[in-house]
């Protein structure tokens, strides 16, 4: 089962993080930056260690910073929801409270727990990632009306593929 | 002793974060100053290669256009040849390119965005070929950005599209100056702050670079006029402007080198000096 666990984390870290570099950064959006990589912090099993959640945040967004002349954005934007996220979790946390081989997906928690879930994190990250990025309060609006957009388009990226890659849970 | 360990075992995700976040803030601060070194960008020999291989797809379908804007330019070079056999220059004026000696590179982009705050070029020309900080970037038709980082084989231009690019330019018929910005909303429009309010500037007026600064040479395409409004609490135009040049759809650029730079840098800091 950990073996298991592991390996599917590896394969969406990979692909993800392709997806994101190679296809959502060359993207000739005018107002809008998608990023999807988010996804592999959400996903990780919920008693994942802290500090390795941290750790693999910290990496993730570096490698994405390396790749997308980032200079340090994404990966001050993942590491903040990496450490956040185990208090996300805890709010959002069953009534049974959380189970050792919980995953915090589509199949596991149901389709509206998973909506309010991402919709925080990501919110969270896309806020953080646009506020850093101008560092002012000048053209508040315009910032604003971007990081909004963004945040609407990842969602739905996000949202359809996880639905296209969700298991049924009865199987 | 105790307490300290036994702080650091029940914090130690927290103090973790917060030392990570501080090298992340860091690195950001150092970027966001203007012409300073980026630590994370795709200016290494390892990204700027894997970036190649995918922006060879990208200039593939980009074909078609990159050879429109080559023989465009090539009959306007062809043009100019045929004119100065026809007129000869009088020699005896001193011609321009001897006050500014610009010398072009061509380069290939490697990656290129619009979508951030602040958009980098990466482009597969390095030190290796003479390539350094503050040079000026432009296509055939039009400016494209400043290099800001350079590695040996491969360098990175701030793009016109930022929040941080400043570039003087002058309005072609009145010869006004003015200083071309992005206020970081749409991407195809920029702005260009400056113009005073008494002077004749009308939609679809062609704006040039002031060729002050010693990075673009004077007189290269920047701009047309979009829309134009006059602000009523100051004595200047809000100008809009749409770039000649399509940034999005670039596969080669060219990299201008000033042989005059540094003598021209050096006797501007000496003024401003005294």
């Amino acid at each position: 089962m950990n073996n298991k666990f592991l390996l599917s984390n590896i394969i969406r870290f990979v692909l993800l993080i392709a997806l994101q570099v190679l296809l959502l950064n060359e993207l000739p959006l005018n107002r809008a930056y998608l990023m999807i990589y988010p996804l592999i912090i959400l996903l990780l099993p919920v008693f994942t260690p802290r500090l390795a959640v941290l750790f693999i945040a910290f990496f993730t967004g570096m490698i994405i910073d390396v790749f997308s002349n980032g200079g340090g954005l994404h990966t001050a934007a993942l590491t903040a929801v990496g450490y956040l996220r185990s208090y996300i979790l805890d709010t959002f946390q069953p009534r049974s409270g959380w189970d050792k081989l919980d995953v915090p997906n589509i199949s596991q928690q149901g389709l509206t727990w998973f909506f309010y879930y991402s919709l925080i994190f990501f919110s969270i990250h896309h806020w953080l990632y646009f506020f850093l990025e101008v560092f002012s309060f000048t053209n508040f609006f315009a910032t604003i009306f971007k990081t909004m957009i963004s945040l609407f388009g990842s969602l739905l990226l996000m949202w359809i593929l996880t639905l296209f890659f969700m298991r049924n849970s009865r199987e | 002793m105790r307490s300290i360990y036994y702080l650091l075992s029940r914090f130690y995700v927290l103090i973790l974060f917060v030392l990570l976040e501080i090298f992340a803030l860091s690195l950001i601060f150092k970027s966001h100053k203007y012409q300073e070194v980026r630590l994370l960008n795709a200016s290494n020999t390892f990204t700027g290669t894997v970036l190649g291989y995918i922006n060879g797809s990208i200039t593939f379908i980009h074909l078609g256009t990159t050879n429109k804007a080559l023989v465009e330019e090539n009959t306007l070079l062809k043009k100019m040849i045929l004119y100065q056999d026809k007129y000869p220059v009088d020699t005896t004026l001193p011609k321009r390119s001897a006050l500014y000696r610009f010398d072009y590179i061509p380069a290939k982009i490697v990656n290129n965005t619009i979508s951030r705050s602040i958009n980098y070029i990466t482009l597969n020309k390095g030190s290796k070929d003479g390539i350094q900080k503050g040079l000026g970037v432009v296509s055939s038709n039009g400016v494209v950005g400043i290099i800001t980082n350079v590695s040996e084989n491969f360098s990175l231009a701030m793009s016109v599209i930022s929040v941080k690019s400043l570039i003087s330019v002058r309005h072609k018929n009145t010869s006004a100056l003015g200083n071309l910005r992005w206020n970081g909303d749409d991407a195809f429009t920029l702005q260009v702050d400056g113009f005073s309010k008494t002077l004749p500037i009308k939609k679809n007026d062609t704006i040039v670079t002031a060729g002050f600064s010693s990075i673009f040479p004077p007189d290269i395409l920047v701009a047309i006029v979009k829309n134009l409004k006059a602000d009523e609490s100051t004595s200047f135009y809000d100008v809009n402007v749409r770039l000649t040049n399509n940034i999005n759809r670039l596969s080669y650029v060219y990299i201008v080198k000033n042989d005059k730079k540094k003598e021209l840098d050096s006797l501007q800091i000496q003024v401003n000096n005294e």
